[in-house]
């Protein structure tokens, strides 16, 4: 009878056996050595350290996986910790034909014929203590954990509604998700985040942020990412926002827009609102390099072939405002203007060119020359160079 | 009991015997001949495919694929070859002379290192027609060449284009450090070049050619300060003639002064061409297309019968195929019966079979395996049949190892190395050497724990041999190992020996040679290589017969521990201290598992697999049925070495370089289950078969009560002394299987006199009923035969082995011819203070 120190190098948790690298085989492993029934499947994991007990030092029918180290143990694994848990069972029941005698309740074997689903067990797993369990549970050969019973809403809960429930690792969604308070799994939305509300039916993600409810000054984005170009690649291109909006079927499309924007005040903005931008770029930020161009907005060509109008930039008049600037570019004493709101005076153009002298800004305005061609005294004239 | 001679029965019973005891170093480990490596090249070659094969002439000839090129090398007398010996001058002289006819002239060079050389070089023409002429070789004596080492075979055809002329020397010529002078003598007048030299470095003097040149070379004519172009050499190894274009991987096969060459191409790597040569390699014929492949060729390796049918296997992926000549007829390329996930090797050797070392990943499994795989000629494999795969070493899949790059030579036994590659955090890329027990066919499958052999080559060694040596090479690198060394006798010097020959016991022997002349003063080199550690001690009791002197009879042999010179004003000794073959087993523990599933292997195949992995061959008188009809499930783990808390104080008396009997290593005299004894005696443990070791080899014999008996002792083979004593061992016995299988014997006689002694095995192996049974009677008999321990002197019996039944009368006692079975013999050999010829023989129950 020897002990060997060995590592865990596969495991079949059909027969509880694993392949042990014994210290010293360094080419070559002990094939379907026995896992002692005490230790939980859970614990047999690749790479942990274990010790072989060789009951028969020449014969590896008769080893077994004694112990494993190195690693904290899965609380309740192997079902032994909680056996009085078990004694609110209704042994009696007459589904339970296969139930062993409360005598015998801590052997645990004898339960896996009990049907689950079965609508008799209503209160099955209904126990009086909350069950504290890590590491995976196989429920079948192919699922980790699977929720069969139909009876409730909620198949998996934390113990309150502003418990985390974590996951690590990849999230594979084969339905639709709801993310958030009020938010409804619906066919319409891949993944609705929504807190209160809801407003359009069809969208891919909807993300409605009101939950913001913080005190003080409060910044609170809808959407919000970065798109940053990292490592040593041989060319980086890098948009920090990429949406594109795509007619894809033979029935008619009245409306296609890449981006559709606009801002609100909810009913209860009543706050005072300083100012909104429908789309508001801020001005660049360059840590490093720079750019040799660099555009606010760079409208490349709209046209195509059957395109009967194309606009590179419309802007609609601007009304039921004091002020109107349909366009302005410069400074805070612009170089150029298009005023808007309504139609200009007679004479008068809502086009305002920056000058070079005192005043700067000027309008631009039709005068009729006299019939000896001359304009009105302190007129300028617009010429060609 | 060994059979013995007549003579040698009868002398062994007489009065006036005389003793004689053969005692010989042999330069193996087990049955296996140890291999002591020569580099003869390492050069700076480039790696790729490459292989070897030396036909009848002993010519080493060489392949080697670089950049998609085929070379060839052709080393004539490979034997001889080495470092440049730098002797002589390599540039090629500014000013011709002219040597006039029948004159002879040499020039002094000094040689650094010892060295052979086969040729002289020199820079030479003609000055008409052309002109015969040979190289010679003198020694120095103060300063003038003297006597006259060696003459070159005549080169004739020398024209008038000045070149490097070779002059082969009809042997080759050892040479110690010092000045030698290199020169020609010509029957006509000649053109030789030269630069200035030192001091009269060339001695010129009048010499008829043809009754050759004079020895001793003479008085010099004329002393001039001129060194002339000329030079001696041996082969390099590294000269390449370019054989094929567009070539990716190679192979070559030979029968006698036939060669061919096989050549995948690298613009259609499904292509296989072969050349061949019918003079030694020395020239060849045209390439030909000899068959193609499904898909790209990844591996290929040849071999050829005596007689010239020739057997090539290629790897496309997986999948073998293997192209046969029969006669000068070749087959169609087929594919073989076998299946893996991957081939990464192939190699192939003719030796009365194609026999065949595969490396791969066996399917479903994907462990990486190195096979042996034959294709039958008809000897262990039908003929143009596939044999299985048999595993010769196995990894498992995920360890990180890969085996790859096999060969295989049959020299002295079957020889073969594979790559081992290991990837994990401290990596290791290394090949290993493999052997088979001598006796062993390739059928067996039966091999030596490899053995690191250190050289790191990404494509392999190649192996071939001459009846001297092995050879293994690589592009760059040429090695061979002598063999077939006749054994180092060491009768004449022995002067005491003590031989212990117990079961399964690593205690060996001590032999005391004189050295009072200092002829054992280098153990392990020269004529003493044989003796060294871990070389075989062969001892053979005898007598000096009438008519056949210096008879005698090889019992166990053993294996030399340590080497102690002694060294006094009395007496100068050299004292071996051995181990016995089971001391072999008691050392190897396996850096691996090891496991024999249930039904893969039986008793008698696991004893095979598990001796040899130290040379050992096993065999049998008589066998229990058991030992060939049970395949139990059976595993070596990995053993450590005891720790150091365990082991002895070395400076314990116990360690002292004289005790009698030569003490246990402290290393094999703690219990250890992961070593080969622990296996081999588990093994023995479930068999009613006993085990005895004899020279290289292990016996099973089965000893049954009712055997009669070899020998009579206390008759006329006196009886010098002897104590009987009997013992008090178990009494019942009990034997429990799988399945609370139990079997209960009991020895009612034996619990009358001890009550109850209960002795209780258990082993899974035991599923059945008759098995149970069997082992609690096999146990039962232990006991019986261990119940008695006698001890019985009597004068040297040169056959007596282990389990021999011998017949003792010792009428003192009242003992006639009672049945007593030998477990142990301790052999007395002493010709000094107390001259002793004598065994102690340990006797049971029979």
């Amino acid at each position: 009878m020897t002990i060997h120190k060995a590592v865990i190098r596969s495991y079949a948790s059909a027969t509880h056996t694993a392949d042990v690298q014994l210290t010293g085989s360094l080419p070559a492993y002990l094939a379907a050595v026995r896992v002692a029934t005490n230790i939980p499947a859970a614990a047999v994991a690749i790479g942990r350290e274990c010790s072989v007990l060789h009951l028969d030092p020449h014969n590896p029918t008769d080893a077994l996986v004694l112990s494993i180290q190195g690693a904290l143990p899965p609380a309740g694994g192997g079902g032994v910790t909680d056996h009085p848990l078990l004694t609110n069972l209704g042994y009696a029941t007459a589904g339970h034909t296969g139930f062993a005698p409360a005598a015998h309740a801590h052997a645990h074997d004898a339960l896996s014929n009990l049907a689950y689903a079965d609508a008799a067990h209503t209160d099955f797993c209904s126990l009086a203590t909350p069950q504290t369990t890590t590491a995976e549970k196989i429920i079948d050969a192919t699922t980790g954990l699977r929720f069969g019973h139909a009876a409730g809403p909620l198949l998996l809960a934390g113990v309150s509604p502003a418990t985390i429930l974590g996951l690590q690792g990849d999230l594979d969604v084969s339905g639709h998700a709801a993310v958030g308070a009020g938010a409804a799994v619906a066919t319409g939305r891949t993944v609705a985040a929504i807190d209160t509300l809801a407003i359009h039916p069809s969208v891919a993600g909807y993300f409605d942020i009101t939950g913001n409810k913080a005190s003080g000054v409060q910044f609170t984005y809808g959407l919000s990412g970065a798109a940053k170009a990292q490592g040593t690649p041989s060319a980086a291109y890098a948009f920090g926002l990429y949406f594109f909006a795509q007619h894809n079927t033979p029935s008619p499309c009245p409306q296609l827009g890449g981006i559709l924007l606009q801002v609100q005040s909810g009913a209860s903005g009543a706050g005072a609102l300083t100012w909104a931008k429908g789309l508001f770029i801020d001005a660049a930020y360059w840590a490093a390099a720079q750019p040799a161009t660099s555009y606010g907005i760079d409208i490349l060509d709209q046209g195509g072939a059957t395109v009967t109008t194309a606009y590179g930039l419309r802007i609609a008049n601007q009304t039921a405002a004091t002020t109107v600037r349909l366009l302005e570019l410069g400074p805070t004493t612009p170089y150029l203007r298009l005023a808007g709101g309504a139609a200009p005076a007679a004479g008068l153009t809502h086009l305002w060119l920056y000058e070079g002298t005192t005043p700067q800004l000027r309008n631009v305005a039709f005068a009729v020359a006299d019939a000896g061609g001359h304009v009105p005294a302190g007129a300028k004239v617009l010429y060609l160079v | 009991m060994r059979t013995l001679a007549s003579y040698l029965t009868a002398e062994q019973k007489k009065k006036t015997r005389k003793p004689y005891l053969y005692v010989a170093a042999v330069d193996q480990i087990g049955g296996i001949p140890r291999l002591h490596w020569q580099t003869m090249y390492a050069g700076a070659d480039a790696a790729g495919p490459h292989a070897l094969a030396i036909p009848t002439d002993g010519s080493l000839n060489r392949l080697r694929v670089e950049s998609n090129t085929l070379y060839r090398q052709r080393t004539v007398t490979p034997d001889y070859g080495g470092p440049d010996p730098n002797l002589g001058k390599k540039t090629v002289g500014a000013i011709p002379q002219t040597l006039p006819a029948h004159y002879k002239q040499a020039t002094k060079f000094t040689l650094a290192a010892d060295t052979t050389i086969t040729t002289i070089l020199a820079y030479a023409a003609a000055v008409t027609g052309t002109v015969s002429a040979r190289a010679v070789i003198y020694a120095d004596a103060a300063g003038s060449p003297a006597a006259l080492l060696a003459t070159s075979d005549e080169l004739p055809g020398i024209d008038t284009t000045p070149a490097w002329r070779e002059f082969t020397l009809p042997t080759p010529v050892d040479l110690d450090p010092g000045d030698y002078w290199l020169g020609v003598i010509v029957p006509a007048g000649t053109n030789l070049y030269y630069d200035a030299g030192s001091t009269e470095q060339t001695r010129f003097n009048i010499d008829t050619y043809a009754d050759g040149p004079s020895d001793p070379f003479g008085a010099p004519g004329l002393s001039l300060d001129r060194e002339y172009s000329i030079y001696a050499t041996r082969p390099a190894f590294d000269t390449w003639t370019s054989f094929r274009a567009a070539t990716r991987l190679c192979a070559l096969a030979r029968y006698g002064a036939n060669l061919l060459a096989f050549a995948v191409d690298n613009a259609t790597p499904t292509q296989i061409y072969k050349a061949e040569s019918t003079d030694n390699g020395a020239s060849w014929g045209a390439w030909a297309l000899l068959a193609t492949a499904a898909g790209t060729i990844t591996h290929i390796a040849a071999t050829s019968a005596t007689a010239g049918d020739t057997l090539v296997i290629i790897a496309v992926g997986a999948t073998v195929y293997r192209i046969r000549r029969t006669a000068t007829v070749w087959g169609a390329l087929t594919v073989w019966t076998n299946t893996a996930a991957s081939i990464t090797g192939l190699a192939v050797h003719h030796w009365l079979d194609f026999n065949c070392i595969i490396t791969g990943t066996e399917t479903t499994t994907l462990h990486p395996h190195v096979w042996s795989c034959i294709y039958g000629d008809g000897y262990s494999q039908a003929l143009n049949t596939w044999s299985t795969l048999r595993a010769t070493a196995e990894a498992s899949a995920g360890a990180g190892v890969t085996f790859s790059n096999p060969s295989l030579t049959y020299a002295d036994t079957w020889r073969a190395a594979h790559r081992e590659a290991y990837s994990g955090a401290a990596p290791y890329d290394r090949h290993a050497l493999l052997a088979s027990p001598i006796a062993a066919d390739f059928v067996d499958n039966i091999w030596t724990e490899p053995r690191p052999f250190n050289l790191d080559h990404d494509y392999g060694l190649a192996l071939d041999y001459t009846n001297t040596h092995v050879w293994a090479t690589t592009p760059n690198r040429v090695y061979r190992a002598p063999i077939g060394q006749t054994p180092l006798d060491l009768s004449a010097d022995v002067l005491s020996c003590v031989a212990h020959d117990h079961p399964l016991s690593p205690q060996g022997a001590t032999i005391r040679l004189t050295n009072h002349d200092g002829r054992y003063n280098a153990p392990g080199a020269g004529d003493l290589l044989a003796l060294s550690r871990g070389a075989r001690i062969d001892i053979a009791p005898g007598y000096h017969c009438p008519a056949h002197p210096a008879a005698h009879s090889h019992g166990p042999s053993y294996y030399i521990d340590t080497i102690d010179h002694v060294s006094d004003p009395t007496r100068r000794e050299l004292v071996i201290h051995a181990s016995s073959a089971w001391s072999l087993l008691a050392r190897w523990r396996p850096g691996r598992t090891y496991r024999w599933p249930a039904g893969s292997r039986n008793y008698f195949q696991l004893f095979s697999a598990i001796l040899a992995k130290m040379a050992l061959e096993f065999s049998c008188y008589t066998s229990s049925p058991k030992l060939t009809d049970d395949f139990p499930d059976f595993a070596i783990n990995p053993g450590y070495d005891p720790p150091p808390y365990l082991l002895h104080d070395p400076t314990n008396p116990r360690h002292s370089t004289l005790v009698d009997p030569p003490p246990v290593p402290d290393t094999l005299d703690l219990p250890a289950w992961g070593n080969g004894l622990a296996a081999i005696t588990t093994l023995i443990s479930h068999l009613e078969d006993r085990l005895m070791a004899r020279e290289d080899m292990i016996y099973g014999v089965w000893p049954k009560a009712d055997d009669t008996p070899d020998y009579a002792l206390g008759t006329d083979h006196v009886i010098l002394s002897a104590t009987y004593r009997q013992r008090a061992p178990a009494d019942r016995f009990l034997a429990y299987g799988d399945a609370d299988l139990a079997a209960e014997v009991i020895d009612y006689a034996t619990v009358d006199l001890l009550h109850d002694r209960p002795h209780v095995s258990h082993d899974k192996n035991m599923t059945t009923a008759a098995s149970v049974t069997n082992r609690a009677t096999r146990d039962a008999r232990e006991a019986t035969i261990n119940s008695r321990a006698d001890t019985v002197t009597i004068p040297v019996h040169c056959g007596l082995e282990l389990w021999d039944v011998v017949a003792i009368t010792d009428p003192a006692l009242g003992l006639a011819a009672v049945n007593r079975r030998v477990t142990g013999i301790v052999l007395v050999y002493d010709t000094q203070t107390k001259p002793a010829y004598h065994q102690v023989l340990t006797l049971g129950e029979p």
